[in-house]
């Protein structure tokens, strides 16, 4: 009778271990819904989890991508996102992404546009660079389908951007998340006459 | 107290041994593992491996049959912890299999990818042109015209339709994204280094109480996003950021009810009151201003 006891009981210990181990090692860490919005905010446990467990890829290919911890090793850092730099990156050549996927010597048609928009309140007029765009993108990428290119037709608000339309179809997603104001908010307002002499 | 010590032994060594395990997954052997899985799906179970045994192409059947044999390879070796030789076996598997797709591509894929292309581009090239055409009379130029060779860009348009409706969509395609570029090119010269100021102007003041409105509504779903993040720094700062919202809803009662009775001038200067409450509670709240 002691021989079963003695038996049993390392047994039931074993099995209970190896449960709870089975447990922690399949638990998925990555959200159901790989548009979550803002799903960059991630905290530092979850950030830029390897391509099997993003929620964005899948077929039998992703476990066979490089994880992006081995990949971002040398690139640029940023304090937000998927915490790299991805302007500096490419304008430090530390990436070269093709333009055309069939022809390596294909250069994108880089725009030099600034647009400006005023805002109220007491945040800086946003500055929307094509220039950092286009290096990556292409013309079709945005226009008509997210942005009309004339003046006046498109509403941006900060609300369009949080429900991912907009500059919020990238950015929360793919690009840096919106919670880094100041990387769009950036142009200093001018102050008019009276509210310089106010301030003096 | 034997028992005791016995199962505690054994948990250890367990948990020693899985641990080991999914460590090792994580190295080398777990990518071979996942290489030779992958290589198993495209063999068996991919769709041209399936397009291939439906064809009646007796050498794509052949090469389908070799890369089989490569990936019962490199499982067997991957099984005896041979892993170099797995992986030669799993190269030359995925190099044959490569090499034969290219024959079977989906053709009715393609085809809808490329008509789906085209369309895309020509779009772009017309949107484009009106978009120059803008800039051009806005500019009051001959020099920004010239920027743009519209015979060619008609020329290429004209030649790509042709094409189009030849089922060429490849040469379709070719032709109109060179007019592509040729009007991202002069679009790109036209705008060269240029700052376009989108003022804020409304036309009366209701239109200027809704805008005011969705700046408010915005900062609020803000900060209730970093709320669901916990980013307030402290119990303090978490308490300041209520406070704050609370504010906020009050004032933005109050000027929904001067806004009702027609006040868009009292509702508007509340809700920018409001909204600066909004702003200290968002500086509060971890967004980086």
């Amino acid at each position: 009778m002691s021989i079963v006891k003695n038996l049993i009981t390392p047994a039931a210990t074993v099995i209970a271990v190896f449960i709870l181990l089975l447990f922690l090692v399949n638990k998925e860490s990555h959200s159901a819904d790989p548009n979550q919005f803002n799903r960059l905010m991630a905290p530092p446990s979850k950030r830029n989890p390897p391509p099997t467990e993003d929620g964005i890829h899948d077929g039998p290919g992703a476990s066979m991508l490089q994880t992006p911890k081995s990949a971002f090793g040398t690139l640029p850092k940023s304090k937000s996102g998927n915490y790299i730099d991805w302007v500096k990156a490419l304008d430090e050549k530390k990436i070269q992404p093709r333009y055309d996927r069939n022809d390596p010597e294909v250069q994108p048609i880089v725009m030099d546009l600034n647009i400006v928009h005023e805002v109220k309140g007491s945040m800086p007029n946003v500055v929307y660079p094509h220039k950092q765009h286009t290096e990556w993108l292409d013309c079709s990428n945005c226009h008509p389908a997210i942005f009309v290119p004339q003046k006046g037709a498109n509403n941006i608000t900060m609300a369009s951007i949080l429900l991912g339309e907009k500059c919020g179809v990238c950015h929360g997603k793919v690009a840096f998340p919106v919670s880094e104001c100041r990387r769009c908010h950036s142009q200093k307002k001018k102050q008019s006459a009276g509210a310089k002499a106010a301030a003096k | 107290m034997v028992s005791t010590l016995r199962s505690v032994l054994i948990a250890l060594l367990l948990f020693a041994a899985v641990g080991g395990s999914v460590h090792a997954a994580s190295e080398k052997p777990g990518s071979v593992y996942n290489k030779v899985k992958f290589l198993d799906w495209l063999v068996h179970s991919s769709p041209v491996s399936v397009r291939i045994e439906k064809s009646d192409d007796e050498e794509a059947k052949q090469q389908l049959k070799r890369a089989r044999e490569m990936w019962e390879q490199a499982s067997e070796h991957s099984e005896k912890e041979e892993f170099e030789l797995a992986e030669v076996h799993i190269s030359e598997g995925l190099k044959l299999m490569t090499k034969v797709s290219r024959k079977f591509k989906d053709q009715d894929r393609v085809k809808q990818a490329r008509i789906d292309l085209y369309k895309q581009v020509k779009g772009h090239v017309e949107m484009f042109v009106v978009v120059f055409d803008r800039i051009a009379d806005e500019k009051g130029g001959d020099h920004i015209r010239k920027m743009l060779d519209r015979e060619k860009i008609d020329s290429l348009m004209a030649t790509a339709e042709e094409q189009y409706a030849d089922g060429d969509l490849a040469m379709a395609n070719h032709l109109m994204r060179q007019a592509a570029d040729m009007v991202d090119h002069a679009l790109s010269n036209a705008r060269h280094e240029e700052v376009l100021l989108r003022e804020l102007s409304f036309e009366s003041l209701e239109e200027e109480y809704a805008y005011e409105v969705q700046r408010n509504e915005s900062y609020v779903m803000i900060i209730d996003m970093l709320q669901k993040k916990k980013t307030a720094k402290s119990q303090a700062s978490a308490s300041f950021v209520q406070k704050m919202i609370d504010a906020n809803a009050k004032m933005r009662q109050q000027a929904d009810a001067a806004a009702e009775k027609g006040d868009f001038e009292e509702g508007i200067a509340l809700l920018e009151k409001s909204t600066d409450k909004l702003s200290r509670a968002l500086r509060v709240s971890g967004a980086s201003f």
